[in-house]
């Protein structure tokens, strides 16, 4: 294809109406192909109890809530999904036992985001099938080992993490949803020794990097688009004086000698929501869309290819 | 303009505080990077008006006291219609060179001194801003991308600071040698334009964009009744600013209205809009649209 058009988002993380609106991407902004580039699964479950008089109660964004059962309920339980947790209806007991046993909440963790991925994998076969649109969607650090068979079983996308894969013609795309080490020791969280042999081992079967798409989780180390608060010993932001938050660089060294080693034609990242931003290593073009999940805001970025060239590219906010 | 009433004068007299008061609501760009933001944030722009407040009252309070408001009136006059018994050896008769011959050394020197930090201080307020503005239009790539360029040691954004210094100093060079910025003279008209497009968006956020309001936090969805807060706001707002554009433009700041000096403040708006259709033309033509920027996907 002479011309293609990509659009890229990453960092979702369990938000409903942001992986629905990654599907519906693809015809809004006439995109050929769509790619979320990993941290999809949620963060956290939020208990809806059901009471004796048959109303319901959570604790969500930091009120109290009661509804009735029917339509106000289901409600609730979308606005849950929006924003990127999982809503379970559940019993004033099994909360309880619940907060006492982490292996249990564990396992219902885990269960939820496998039911709640395959039911918005339902929602993008009805949507792409019988369209030209390819759709890719990888892991990123954060989602657990778990989802890889859900995302692998899917007809309608495509699971390139840890391939070097053809998006079309001879463009070719290597991803990787893993990170080197964060402080909140991730799923995918691995040292930058391993995080490297893994980009040289796709790397190594690469055809022409200068038409290829690095599709990698974290951003290149110092780059720009890595920066972070600094966090001290309790896990809470460093203050410059004056009270600003300290940031620092947070990607990883592997990913930025890969990239100035193979000069790949563009980098797509995230990880760091905050660090929207591009830059240029080498003659690399590297974005991170950053991301606003929690608002319900999908934060993207458009390239616009050319005979395997960037023409263009654009950050979104849809 | 003539004030026939206390409230009239008081209202005349607030154009001319927040003229002096520009760029209060730029804090806001910088809220994010705030501690204790709720706080710091309204006791510096409540703090800044009573400090300003008080050391105008101090040199208006001498002036007037030390010379009588006939005096200070009829020198006014006297220099304003270029009468020949004017000898002061300023242009203008305005208020800190008055305080001079009005109080001792001491205290004429002290209140030079804050009115001079005063104005360094807008000039801060100025250049924030300005950069700010340059690096965002080349991060939505509406200008030139190189201009988002970034120092990565220091976190400057280098280039908007160098474009927005050059273009300072054309500016200044145009104010010392040419005409072009007494076109300038209905900018806080213009401004006001702006705020009241602010305020109208302000107005139907919580109605148009509910999603992203509900999740606001409590402080911005707070409610009167049905209407939200940040409505009735708004709407104060658009009052206020309206009257503050009209009061602008009354002969006390700006003499006659001059209709090719309020077509250039219009021009201004012009321009903006002409830069951003170059560009969405130019992109157009490379392959992604601007306008798909904040387009919002539906999700259904």
């Amino acid at each position: 294809m002479a011309k293609m058009r990509i659009y890229f988002t990453t960092d979702i993380h369990g938000s409903e109406v942001c992986f629905k609106k990654f599907i519906n991407a693809a015809p809004f902004y006439k995109a050929d192909i769509i790619i979320l580039g990993g941290d999809i699964t949620g963060k956290a479950i939020i208990p809806i109890t059901e009471k004796a008089d048959g109303t319901f109660q959570c604790r969500f964004l930091g009120e109290n809530i009661t509804v009735n059962k029917g339509k106000t309920l289901e409600e609730l339980i979308q606005k849950i999904r929006n924003v990127g947790f999982y809503p379970y209806i559940t019993s004033s007991a099994e909360v309880k036992e619940l907060f006492s046993n982490e292996k249990k909440m564990s396992e219902i963790f885990m269960d939820l985001s496998v039911k709640e991925l395959s039911r918005w994998l339902e929602f993008a076969e009805k949507r792409l099938k019988g369209t030209k649109t390819k759709c890719f969607i990888s892991p990123g650090n954060d989602d657990s080992q778990i989802i890889d068979r859900v995302l692998n079983s899917s007809e309608c996308i495509i699971n390139p993490n840890e391939k070097l894969v053809t998006i079309d013609g001879d463009i070719e795309m290597l991803s990787l949803g893993y990170s080197n080490i964060t402080p909140w020791k991730c799923p995918r969280d691995i040292t930058e020794e391993e995080l490297y042999r893994k980009i040289d081992h796709l790397a190594s079967a690469i055809k022409k990097p200068d038409k290829t798409i690095f599709n990698i989780h974290v951003p290149p180390y110092d780059s720009g688009i890595d920066l972070a608060p600094e966090l001290d010993a309790n896990m809470r932001p460093k203050l410059e004086p004056g009270g600003r938050v300290k940031m620092a660089p947070a990607g990883s060294k592997s990913v930025k000698d890969a990239i100035i080693k193979h000069q790949p034609l563009l980098g797509l990242h995230g990880h760091i929501h905050e660090s929207k931003g591009f830059t240029k290593i080498g003659r690399t073009l590297c974005l991170n869309p950053g991301s606003e999940y929690q608002e319900g805001i999908l934060r993207g970025a458009l390239i616009q290819l050319s005979d395997g060239k960037i023409k263009d590219f654009l950050f979104v906010a849809g | 303009m003539q004030p026939t009433s206390l409230l009239d004068a008081t209202l005349l007299g607030l154009a001319f505080t927040y003229i002096n008061f520009l760029g209060f609501n730029s804090t806001i760009y910088v809220a994010g990077e705030m501690k204790d933001v709720q706080k710091s944030q309204f006791i510096a722009i409540i703090g800044a008006v009573i400090i300003f407040g008080l050391i105008s009252w101090l040199g208006y309070y001498a002036t007037y006291a030390g010379m009588g408001g006939t005096f200070v009136g009829a020198i006014s006059y006297l220099a304003e219609t270029g009468h020949p018994a004017y000898t002061l050896p300023f242009a203008e008769p305005f208020f800190p060179f008055l305080f001079r011959y009005a109080t001792n050394t001491a205290t004429y020197c002290f209140y030079l001194f804050t009115w001079s930090m005063m104005i360094l201080a807008a000039i801060l307020t100025y250049i924030m801003l300005t950069v700010r503005f340059v690096f965002a239009w080349s991060f939505d790539r509406v200008i030139p991308t190189a201009l988002s360029k970034v120092d990565r040691r220091y976190n400057s954004p280098y280039m908007a600071l160098i474009s927005v210094t050059i273009i300072a100093i054309i500016l200044q060079a145009a104010w010392l040698w040419t005409p072009l910025l007494s076109y300038f003279a209905y900018i806080v008209f213009g401004w006001m334009i702006m705020q009241i497009i602010a305020s109208i968006s302000a107005i139907v956020f919580p109605y148009r964009r509910k999603d992203i309001y509900e999740k606001a936090p409590a402080i911005v969805r707070k409610k009167i009744g049905p209407i939200s807060v940040l409505t009735i706001l708004s709407i104060l707002s658009i009052i206020i600013a309206a009257w503050l554009g009209y009061a602008s433009l009354s002969p006390t700041m700006v003499g006659t209205v001059d209709p090719i000096i309020l077509a250039f403040t219009f021009a201004l708006y012009a321009l903006g809009l002409v830069i951003y259709f170059i560009s969405s033309m130019y992109h157009k033509k490379t392959g992604i649209p601007l306008e798909l920027s904040f387009k919002e996907i539906p999700p259904e």
